[in-house]
């Protein structure tokens, strides 16, 4: 196997993109075909996936800076999911803003290649290029539309993720300063050879690259720039900002905890740190979700305390040792049922707004009159997140939770179920308007056909991966399993 | 396998039930009313198996990795709950398609009906706790919808919400304390969890566990300080306050409760808990329906009333007790089955449920006052009535309860006499006198009369022959509650004993009420009055209006908007946090010999400062823009001088491409016009200049403390032997990272497209 085939997934869709742009300044008449060119590069990096998985070839490659093993496999397919979805989602706002129609698709499968990257990444450098590959098309994109929201949400998410980027670079340079190398398992083996001298430089770097994934993930207090950019960023966009980078930043994380930073002497730390920042994420977030009346902030806010969810399974890898991939699996989970979840319930917000015209909660008053089946597939979005059965969430959340408990942080999982009840609130009043305000008109309506597929799809993973998680569940277990040792 | 059909049938109906053509026809009902008649009929069929001992199971993998089975077994608590679930079931289906009747969306309140069958039938049959948590909010999910089917009216809303915030609320609780009991026990199945008896009583968690399953447990069968919430559900159509709010849903706490008895019971946390909350929700729940005018709500409060008296029960946990709990359950379902359907005949023919204004019914509607007079019987305690030996079991339990008996004793009599009173009460206005009502009151039709009358009937007959439950019902299912056999008699006449004795004594007081009942009015609505802001109905709305002020402040202080800020408060946290790390993991150490400074040094670092210095004081953007590049060329002066000419070249082609793109954004920007107070400016200089410091001290410590290994030894070895290039820096950017070059290249590519993106966007905006 030579090298260009363990980039192909990652060189499919930037391929692509470049047809995207082509396409769109040769052939302007065409425009339609765009979305249909995005998505088959799509298409074609998750076969190309498909196809080393049927190989079972996994190896490293680039001088080690590269895995192809199952866990990157396992981000390459939630990626290339979610970035068709978001294709998908954005055709009929790109349609009716009109302009830069093959730009915006070709940045939109660029911050995809770089998510991809960013999975599969076992260097400092490697993993710092990727981000950026992923985050400035994203910056651009949420700056993308006309209103001067959205140019706000583009300055600050820009600005920000400067600082947050800077904080990531001096944490690096610290650890290749300590270590002498920038690869995550000679990192490794240089901590475990000295690195206990260096105890308080390996915390202080820690904590740097934690606060620069941070932003990227959301967590407090790294957080400030969701709800506005949410708000102000093309919808489409938000939906991508929300799962993609936040997933992206929990893959190359858990990668660099495993295979770079495991020493024992450093888990407490981290351990607390994590814990800490879950608590605060989980509780902060929801508590500024309940007062939202724009669903788009609602949904940032109630990202924020997501991603503190997320953050249990990492204090739980961390407390446990490396030997003990449960908290790994249960954030691959938690990834893969918040992708479905969040992605769903961000489109058919779109789909909603499109016919209304309006982002406000109140206005979703008697949705289930108006157009039944879209409410039924929010509502279960809705009731997805707030982690109850019969839906995907649900195992997401019994998974970080089972995780929390086996690593003795019974405290944290505590805050994360009364968190869990506080969410409920929120989430669930937004089911309650849709089934049980009495509309202003009442019009009926159907979202398009595209809306429908990205809708139709996530709400049927919620669904059916919530009756039977197993699938899903194995994948996340067979993912994490590379890092036992 | 059979087990698993005639268990879940219930969601194939609800499935199908908004298609089925049948609901505009009468038959409709009765053919709907067959699907869990046949479920009943066949856990009928399992008694005698289940009698002996025996126990059917059926069960799926689900889950293995988490050792989650989809399992479900009947043993004798599963079947007495599932018996009355599917025997309710039949009667309420029969019973809504006429009370329903002609109502649109027939179809779609069939399908909720028949979806929480499913939900509760999987929830007192489930193996396992993880397929128990999944029915369990199923339950929920279908209540809310079945409360809010008449939408239009806000209370109904109102009430929904209520009682999903409190339930479901509840319900994740729960999930917390399941988790918890999975890896405490090592597993989820309930039978072992139950068989390993004491393992979980003495475990460190055991009370966070406790505590969390009774959080659940509380709020679904709402127990103090969590029992508003029910009678807010009595909004709901009254076939379905009869089946959830009554016979099935609200059991399921007490269901839990009981089913986790042995595993987590007879400890003394367990005996305070269950017997002082149990004894405030029977004592309070008598005392407001006392109060009540509104029929339904009498018998909400009564039922409020009888969960705490379920509660207290199992509380005391000792065999007798347990035997009154599950006589008891079987009793209360039937009698107030019969109430809550009488009374939903009674709305349905005369207009109303206000005892005010209705009187006279046993000549109107003499089948109905027939039924609804046997409940109100079963209601006081007093008769041949099933709930009269439940009741008497209640007493002799509490006689025989240690700790705080007399307490308990007084709370059992005094909530005796007053739902005696409660139920006299309500006959009298009732049944006597000259027939009033809003509209000329009716005769239901007889799908409407079959539920009260057999469910009557039946309360008459197993108290005069109890033999037919005793044996083949309630002792299995009070040996699956014991955790060990349980000998089970019962009989309607024990003689003259003390229960019997206290009972009248109840009774007197019951006489006492009624006959003070105009004095006493106005001194208890007084208390209640002033309890008023303390009630939990209230707390819960206070505690929410309070959460929401507490968010919209806590959202005002964090997300205020202003990105300096923002900015400000990131590097902030990263700095506190780094100087926290340092100071509490021991520190860093400085090496201070350095050597001989250069003139040329303090020149570049001239520069850069007084290149800082004017950025910061510049007026205009253009040239602060200038400052920086000059900070941005002294840096790659200072990689020059230190032997890096390849770096410092790429930085000077950096630094001027930078500034040319500065230098073309900033061209159509306003020039600056608001420059900030001073002690703004004051503090954002302070947090500068700490980060800076901090990073000073960081580079110079990593200088220190670091080992000598890097990687130049490596490429300057391995470039020629390996690449065949001698410029080492080439080689590593087009061989060793030519993936890293690649991406980069693929960076800029982007950020050129955002820039000409951008540029082109603003030209078509503004022609």
């Amino acid at each position: 196997m030579n090298s260009l085939d363990v980039v192909g997934p990652q060189l499919a869709v930037l391929v692509a993109a470049g047809l995207v742009l082509l396409l769109d300044s040769l052939v302007p008449q065409q425009r339609r075909l765009l979305p249909v060119v995005a998505l088959l590069g799509l298409i074609v990096s998750a076969l190309w996936t498909t196809s080393w998985v049927g190989r079972g070839d996994y190896q490293f490659l680039f001088d080690g800076t590269l895995a192809l093993d199952k866990y990157s496999v396992f981000f390459y397919y939630v990626f290339a999911g979610i970035t068709a979805t978001v294709v998908l989602a954005s055709i009929d706002w790109v349609n009716r803003e009109g302009r830069g129609q093959g730009e915006y698709y070709a940045l939109v499968l660029t911050v995809c290649s770089g998510l991809m990257f960013l999975a599969a990444s076992r260097d400092l450098i490697t993993i710092f290029l990727a981000l950026e590959l992923s985050s400035i098309p994203q910056y651009i994109l949420a700056g993308w539309g006309k209103d001067s929201k959205s140019s706000e949400a583009g300055l600050k998410y820009l600005l920000l993720g400067a600082i947050a980027s800077s904080l990531l670079l001096y944490g690096m340079a610290l650890i290749y300063g300590i270590t002498g190398t920038t690869l995550l398992p000679e990192i490794a083996a240089a901590i475990k050879a000295d690195g206990e001298t260096y105890r308080g430089l390996l915390i202080v770097a820690t904590i740097l690259l934690i606060a620069g994934f941070g932003f990227k993930m959301a967590v407090v207090p790294f957080q400030m720039w969701v709800p506005d950019v949410y708000q102000g960023a093309p919808t489409p966009v938000a939906a991508f900002l929300s799962v993609g980078s936040k997933a992206a930043a929990f893959a190359v994380v858990i990668r660099i905890f495993f295979e770079g930073l495991d020493a024992d002497f450093l888990s407490d730390d981290w351990s607390m740190i994590f814990a800490v920042l879950a608590a605060a994420s989980m509780t902060l977030g929801n508590v500024m979700a309940i007062v939202q009346t724009d669903i788009k902030r609602m949904l940032g806010y109630s990202s924020v305390a997501q991603a503190g969810n997320f953050m249990i399974g990492l204090a739980a890898i961390s407390v446990a040792g490396n030997e003990f991939t449960l908290g790994a699996s249960a954030i691959l989970l938690f990834v893969a049922a918040y992708a479905f979840t969040n992605l769903g319930a961000f489109v058919g917000v779109i789909a909603i707004s499109q016919r209304i015209g309006s982002d406000q909660i109140k206005d979703y008053a008697g949705m289930w009159k108006r157009s039944p089946v879209l409410a039924l597939a929010v509502a279960f979005c809705l009731i997805s997140l707030t982690g109850i059965p019969p839906t995907v969430g649900f195992w997401a959340k019994l998974y970080i939770f089972n995780a929390g408990i086996r690593a003795d942080l019974v405290w944290l999982v505590l805050i994360g179920v009364l968190n869990s009840v506080v969410a409920g609130y929120y989430y669930l009043s937004v089911a309650r308007q849709m089934f049980m305000g009495d509309a202003e008109e009442d019009k009926k309506f159907r979202a398009s056909p595209s809306i429908t597929m990205a809708l139709g799809a996530a709400t049927i993973g919620v669904i059916v991966f919530g009756i039977i998680p197993m699938p899903l569940m194995s994948a996340a277990q067979d993912a994490a399993e590379i890092f036992a040792r | 396998m059979t087990l698993a059909v005639f268990a879940l049938c219930g969601f194939a109906m609800a499935l199908a039930a908004p298609f089925l053509p049948i609901w505009r026809f009468r038959p409709g009902g009765w053919l709907a009313a067959g699907v869990p008649a046949a479920s009943f009929v066949y856990f009928l069929t399992l008694v005698p198996r289940i009698g002996d001992d025996e126990v059917v199971t059926a069960s799926w993998n689900w889950i293995p990795t988490l050792d989650v089975a989809f399992a479900l077994r009947v043993d004798g608590l599963a079947l007495l709950m599932a018996l009355l679930v599917s025997g309710m079931g039949a009667l309420v289906v029969l019973y809504s398609g006429a009370y329903l009747q002609g109502k649109p969306g027939l179809g779609r309140f069939m399908a909720y009906l028949f979806g929480f069958m499913g939900s509760m039938l999987g929830l007192v049959l489930a193996a396992d706790l993880i397929t128990l948590f999944v029915f369990w909010e199923l339950t929920s999910i279908t209540s809310f919808l079945l409360i809010s089917f008449e939408t239009e009216k806000p209370e109904a809303r109102k009430a929904a919400t209520q009682a999903l915030l409190v339930t479901g609320g509840g319900g994740l609780a729960l999930l917390g304390g399941f988790a918890l009991i999975g890896i405490e026990a090592g597993t989820y199945d309930i039978a072992e969890i139950t068989a390993g008896g004491g393992g979980l009583a003495e475990s460190s968690r055991y009370l966070p566990i406790l505590v969390l399953v009774l959080a659940g447990a509380f709020t679904k069968s709402a127990q103090f300080p969590f029992h508003f919430w029910l009678p807010g559900a009595m909004a709901a159509p009254t076939p379905v306050s009869a089946y959830l709010h009554s016979a099935t849903m609200v059991k399921a706490g007490v269901y839990l409760l009981a089913r986790l008895h042995p595993a987590l019971g007879d400890t003394t946390e367990w005996t305070v808990a269950l017997t002082a909350f149990g004894s405030v929700t029977m004592v309070l729940g008598a005392f407001i329906a006392v109060h009540q005018t509104d029929l339904k709500l009498i018998l909400a409060y009564s039922t409020v009333a009888a969960l705490g008296l379920l509660v207290l029960l199992l509380g005391i946990g000792t065999d007798l007790a347990v035997k009154g709990a599950m006589v008891f359950l079987l009793a209360h379902a039937l009698y107030k089955g019969t109430l809550f359907l009488a009374a939903g005949s009674i709305d349905h023919g005369t207009g109303t449920r206000e005892l005010g204004k209705l009187g006279g019914l046993a000549r109107a509607m003499p089948i109905t006052a027939a039924a609804l007079a046997v409940g109100a019987v079963s209601l006081a305690g007093f008769g041949p009535v099933l709930a009269f030996i439940g009741k008497e079991a209640l007493i002799e339990a509490v006689l025989h309860f240690g700790q705080a008996g007399e307490a308990a004793v007084i709370g059992a009599v005094v909530t005796g006499g007053t739902l005696f009173a409660v139920a006299a009460g309500m006959l009298g206005r009732l049944l006597i006198g000259a027939v009033r009502a809003p509209h000329h009151p009716h005769e239901s039709p007889w799908e409407m009369l079959a539920g009260p009358v057999l469910l009557s009937v039946l309360s008459v007959v197993f108290a005069l022959a109890p033999a037919l439950i005793s044996g083949g019902l309630v002792a299995p299912a009070a040996a699956a509650v014991a955790g060990e056999q349980v000998k089970v008699k019962l009989a309607l006449w024990h003689g003259v004993n003390t229960a019997l004795l206290l009972s009248l004594l109840s009774l007197a007081i019951a006489a006492a009420v009624l006959w003070n009942a105009p004095r006493l009015r106005p001194v208890t609505a007084r208390i209640a009055d002033a309890a008023g802001p303390l009630r939990p109905g209230e707390l819960y709305y206070t505690s929410l209006l309070n959460l929401n002020r507490v968010a919209r402040q806590q959202t005002r202080l964090l997300q205020h908007g202003y990105l300096r800020l923002y900015l400000a408060i990131t590097l902030a946290t990263a700095v506190a946090l780094t100087v926290a790390a340092i100071a509490v993991r021991g520190g860093v150490e400085l090496d201070n010999s350095y050597g001989d400074i250069a003139f040329y040094e303090v020149i570049i670092a001239g520069v850069i400062i007084a290149g800082a210095g004017l950025a910061i004081r510049a007026s205009d953007r253009l040239t602060a823009v200038v400052a920086l590049g000059a900070v941005g060329f002294g840096v790659a002066l200072v990689y020059a001088f230190f032997g890096a000419p390849d770096l410092a070249l790429t930085q000077f082609l950096v630094e001027t491409l930078t500034v040319l793109l500065f230098v073309l954004v900033f061209y159509r920007l306003p020039r600056l016009a608001n420059v900030s107070p001073v002690p703004t400016r004051v503090r954002d200089a302070a947090l500068s200049l700490a980060a800076g410091a901090l990073m000073t001290v960081l580079v110079l410590a990593s200088i220190t403390q670091t080992s000598d290994h890097t990687l130049t030894a490596y490429f300057a070895e391995t470039s020629k032997p390996v690449a065949f290039g001698r410029n080492v820096v080439n080689v590593i950017l087009v061989d060793f990272r030519s993936l890293d070059t690649l991406g980069e290249i693929i960076v800029l590519a982007v950020a050129a497209l955002g820039v000409v993106a951008m540029l082109k966007l603003r030209r078509e905006d503004s022609p």
